[in-house]
């Protein structure tokens, strides 16, 4: 038995996205070599090393936990780059549309410093904060920008 | 996240949920979730087409759009149950509604993954009947999508039963023309969705006409044949 042995096992039980299924056995081996490592090192050989730390971790009960909290993930993923940035665009739509849909004085919310310091708060803090927001967010200033294009120039609008 | 782990084994693993719903494993917890998770779905793609309009259009489209796919739901699904039944089917009235609501919950999130991209239209066109036919269009391969995992749901849940199943695959045929048939004209009572920019915000407007002359009417328009009052 060896360490991809193990983690064969693993991926059996877990039906997720290609990605998140790689990053999570990744993080796995780590954790099983770290184990076997120290088996090593009081003594054991390599194959009762391997099997102390594939009892000790359980590979059906890892696999389960793994499936059950990282299920819809990749899901969420999706949802959120299609959600976000239209939340988002139609957020600051209606912050600069009046609500009967003309646009009369949107140029007020535009030179407002508070205005711009909170919305680039929220674009900058979760690309950084967040790596599978990436999308989402970039998608949203494509959004945004447009949005403020056409309230500026509504004869580009065909 | 158990909303979405429902909606990624659906389009991940479709034959062991609708094996489960054979089973009637957890049927109302996955009922719940797709309900949760198409409902939140659908308001925001109405939350966008209205959007054209004004605030309060897209406030309204955003509770019309989930209440339009309910009340086909609820208005459709006895007829498939009670059909199913003649012809032999062993599935319950829940088995049933929890098929429609995975071909409803696909539906919903097909139209999610559509609306940046209605957006984007949104946001570079002023044209409303382009705009009409564009949604008409996100809502026809959105719903055939839909319909296709409701047809392929029928035969893993009714896999058991094979006395019948030609009539059965036969009366769900006709079954997907009515719901069809149903949501549009539901579509059409509940209208406006988008809103023409000609006319004020009005929560519904006066029955009259019907969806398919109107979708002709706009065709026409774009293609310069005529001009839609």
């Amino acid at each position: 038995m060896t360490v991809d042995d193990v983690l064969a096992r693993v991926r059996a039980r877990l039906d997720l996205d290609a990605e998140t299924e790689r990053e999570l056995l990744e993080e796995l081996r780590d954790h099983l070599e770290d184990a076997v490592a120290a088996a090593r090192a009081r003594g054991l050989d390599e194959e009762k090393a391997l099997a102390e730390a594939a009892t000790r971790f359980g590979v059906e009960e890892v696999g389960r936990e793994l499936q059950a909290t990282h299920a819809g993930w990749g899901t969420a993923d999706g949802v959120v780059a299609a959600a976000l940035p239209v939340v988002c665009a139609l957020a600051l739509r209606w912050l600069v549309f009046a609500p009967d849909g003309t646009a009369v004085g949107w140029q007020e919310v535009l030179v407002r410093p508070a205005f711009w310091v909170v919305s680039l708060a929220a674009l900058v803090v979760p690309l950084l904060k967040f790596p599978r927001w990436r999308y989402a967010l970039v998608s949203w200033a494509f959004f945004w920008a447009l949005s403020v294009i056409f309230f500026a120039w509504p004869a580009l609008r065909w | 996240m158990n909303n979405l782990a429902i909606i990624e084994t659906i389009l991940r693993n479709r034959h062991r949920f609708f094996t489960e719903i054979r089973g009637g494993v957890e049927l109302g917890q996955k009922m719940r979730a797709m309900l949760v998770s198409s409902m939140a779905f659908l308001a925001l793609y109405g939350a966008v087409m209205g959007s054209t309009h004004s605030l309060w259009q897209a406030l309204s489209s955003a509770a019309k759009l989930p209440l339009l796919f309910l009340a086909t739901l609820v208005v459709c699904s006895p007829t498939l149950y009670f059909f199913n039944l003649i012809f032999g089917s062993d599935q319950s009235l829940t088995q049933n509604f929890a098929l429609i609501l995975t071909a409803i919950t696909v539906t919903a999130v097909l139209l999610l993954s559509f609306a940046p991209i209605v957006l984007f239209f949104l946001l570079t066109t002023s044209h409303y009947q382009f705009f009409k036919l564009l949604n008409v269009g996100v809502f026809t391969v959105a719903g055939v999508v839909g319909v296709t995992f409701l047809s392929q749901g029928m035969r893993v849940v009714s896999a058991s039963g094979k006395e019948g199943a030609q009539a059965r695959r036969n009366v769900l045929r006709l079954w997907i023309l009515i719901y069809a048939f149903v949501g549009s004209q539901m579509a059409w009572t509940l209208r406006p969705f988008i809103g023409a920019p000609s006319m004020k915000f009005e929560l519904f407007r006066q029955l009259g006409g019907n969806f398919y002359a109107n979708i002709f009417a706009s065709i026409g328009e774009i293609l310069g044949f005529f001009t839609v009052r």
